[in-house]
């Protein structure tokens, strides 16, 4: 996984998240890649479809909405959640097996950083809120 | 000598014996036993019979006032072998910190060490048919089977192990042994209903049949062994020196009554059930049971200041299914752990989590007599459960540091219920009975002395749980059996 990736893994990413032939002859990665917003939606895209068909995560994105108190951007949460290690188009390109780990290391820091939240009872890493709260933006 | 039935014998016939032991549970059975390998003359009284009966158990009615709690018959058993006719097994002893460690500024703890139990500890885990290393790490039990054991921080969260006996029937196992040993005789249907009081000592107590017929025995030294409930009620229905109760000339019978409070928390959501199955699994090694569970370090006790807690972990019933599918958090949880782990089978990631933690003895929980007799004429008690914010607050730690140290390691989520300072759960006890006549040097702040006899009473001992000044976490029956092993070393010694 680097910024040289070749351009085909892209497509096979995008064919995975499952978006439709006539958006990647409408919107080819080059054109997608070349502006920050639009990697920052296929970023937000790829951690969404993680949970494509899993029920709940509303309710727990909706507490996360609920206490930030304002309008949140998915673009702010996506930048949030990235590992900052990790280049937005790093992120694109990655399979779908490297994103849930990149994500999976991301909570364990917080973890190990005491970045957590307890929600109802449940102790839960800031990183996972944001998560659910990006797919319940995903979904209004 | 033969088990003989109470209601056999004369109305108002006396019988005498050096000690006289007053309940056959397994405190009343083991020491009974160790006495009989010395040839001193023993009675034992046993109120319940070889079977279970409605009007045997129906003495043991109560009132709850406190705190919600099981009902006072359903928690304990009166029947020949105690409550072992239906305990779970369970055993472990007390940690060493149990004993050191005072339970509050203004409190003493155990006026001696766990060192100083250890023989008694081993023999009681013989009786108990369990291992009798005394071993408790994780470690050393899942190398010997080649399990895997979670991995975290060992100065916060540990893993060690719980033992479980077959569970051994006291009165099946041990009965035909005490029987049969010429210097012991037992009485079944042996209710007794007073101790008498004469000149700084109980000179005798007084057995009670449903037909109103009566019995006195006369002996030399009395035990008490009845259980954790009705040691204080015994105490507090004989009127002794003052009329409110032999023992109770400083108002401490009854009171510091301790459990330990159970948390069953809907579950922990993981991706991985087959990394903790050295705690969700019985291991049997060399007709050892035992199961894997997790405990706070003495380090984060202290330095928290917190009780002693421990969380056992079970694969999810049926019941914790349904709970945390109504559970809309929950169910989002689930999803998050699923999504990141790409679960294919929601329904294999649950666990219950059961904590059971330590009460800080407080003078406020306690046992009085209630308004209500027994068909004996005997009020009955009434169990005023009290917690002190110290229990919720060990608690809410407790979950909060397995849940924290969980997810740390990867492990999984767990649900710690601690929003608003508050426990959405129910708190329920474990079926301990602990504190009611705690062990204090000073007679002012307890019942019974460093040797368990009654402060103020020459020849009145106590074989329970009742005299636990701290109750730690573990299970208390492997602790009772310690104590009664010391104490029977006690009573031969003093005995000739
Ligand atoms: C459902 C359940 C599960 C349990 N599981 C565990 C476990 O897993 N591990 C553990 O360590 N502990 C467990 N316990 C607790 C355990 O059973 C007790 O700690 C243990 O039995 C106490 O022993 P004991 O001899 O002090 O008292 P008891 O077992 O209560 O025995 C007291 C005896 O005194 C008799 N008696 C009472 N009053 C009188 C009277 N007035 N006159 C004459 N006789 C009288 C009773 O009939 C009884 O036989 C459990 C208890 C229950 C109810």
């Amino acid at each position: 996984m680097s910024e040289s990736t070749p351009r085909i893994d892209r497509r096979q990413i995008l064919i995975g998240m499952g978006l439709t032939g006539l958006a990647l002859a409408t919107w080819p990665t080059s054109w997608l890649l070349a502006t920050g917003s639009s990697a920052t939606d296929i970023a937000a895209e790829r951690i969404a479809a993680l949970f494509n068909g899993r029920d709940g995560l509303d309710g727990l994105g909706q507490q996360y909405l609920r206490s930030a108190q304002g309008r949140v951007d998915p673009k702010d949460l996506v930048e949030e959640i990235l590992p900052p290690s990790i280049g937005l188009r790093a992120f694109v390109d990655a399979s779908d097996d490297e994103v849930r780990l990149l994500l999976s290391a991301r909570v364990a820091d917080d973890f190990v950083s005491h970045r957590i939240t307890s929600v109802e009872g449940w102790i839960l890493s800031r990183t996972e809120m944001k998560i659910a709260a990006l797919v319940t933006l995903r979904g209004i | 000598m033969a088990i003989r039935d109470a209601r056999d014998l004369a109305p108002g016939e006396e019988l005498t014996a050096d000690i006289c032991i007053i309940g056959a549970g397994p405190a009343g059975i083991v020491l009974g036993l160790e006495l009989a390998r010395t040839g001193i003359e023993v009675v034992v009284l046993e109120g319940g019979g070889e079977e279970r009966s409605d009007e045997s158990q129906d003495l043991y009615r109560g009132e709850n006032i406190g705190e919600d709690y099981f009902e006072l018959d359903l928690t304990r058993v009166r029947q020949f072998g105690g409550s072992t006719n239906h305990w779970e097994g369970y055993c472990r002893p007390l940690d060493r910190e149990d004993f050191d460690r005072p339970p509050a500024a203004d409190l003493e703890g155990w006026p001696f060490s766990r060192s100083e139990l250890i023989d008694h500890y081993r023999e009681a885990s013989r009786l108990c048919e369990i291992d009798d290393s005394l071993e408790l790490s994780g470690e050393h039990w899942a190398s010997r089977v080649g399990a895997g054991l979670i991995d975290m921080e060992p100065t916060t969260v540990r893993s060690e192990v719980l033992f479980r006996s077959p569970p051994t029937n006291f009165a099946r196992r041990y009965g035909p042994e005490l029987a049969e040993a010429d210097s012991v005789s037992i009485y079944l249907h042996a209710n007794v209903v007073e101790l008498t009081w004469e000149q700084d000592r109980v000179s005798s107590v007084r057995i009670a049949h449903f037909n109103g017929a009566t019995q006195t025995i006369t002996a030399s030294k009395f035990v008490l062994a009845v259980g954790g409930l009705e040691v204080p009620r015994l105490l507090l229905v004989s009127p002794g020196p003052h009329g409110n109760g032999i023992g109770n000339q400083h108002d401490q019978v009854g009171r510091y009554f301790m459990e330990h409070p159970h948390l069953i928390t809907p579950h922990l959501v993981t991706h991985d059930l087959d990394q903790f199955s050295f705690y969700t699994e019985e291991t049997v090694i060399e007709n050892t049971r035992l199961i894997g569970i997790l405990t706070l370090s003495p380090e984060l006790r202290s330095a928290r200041a917190i009780g002693n807690a421990t969380a056992v972990l079970q694969t999810a019933s049926n019941f914790g299914q349904r709970w945390s599918d109504a559970d809309p958090l929950g169910k989002g949880v689930r999803s998050l752990v699923g999504g990141l782990n790409d679960l294919t089978s929601p329904e294999q990631e649950l666990l219950n989590v059961r904590f059971i933690t330590e009460q800080v003895p407080n003078a406020r929980s306690r046992v009085v007599l209630s308004s209500h007799h027994d068909p004996f004429g005997l009020p009955r008690i009434a169990l005023d459960w009290q917690l002190h914010p110290i229990d919720y607050h060990t608690i809410r730690k407790a979950v909060e540091t397995v849940g924290t140290q969980l997810a740390n390691a990867g492990l999984g989520r767990l649900n710690a219920p601690t929003h608003g300072g508050l426990l959405p759960y129910r708190i329920l006890g474990g079926n301990h009975h602990m504190g009611t006549t705690r062990l204090s040097e000073d007679p002012t702040r307890g019942v019974v002395d460093a040797s368990l006899r009654v402060h103020g009473v020459e020849n009145l001992y106590i074989a329970s749980s009742s005299v636990f000044p701290t109750g730690g976490w573990a299970n208390p029956t492997l602790t009772i059996l310690a104590l009664t092993l010391r104490l029977a070393d006690h009573l031969k010694e003093s005995s000739g």
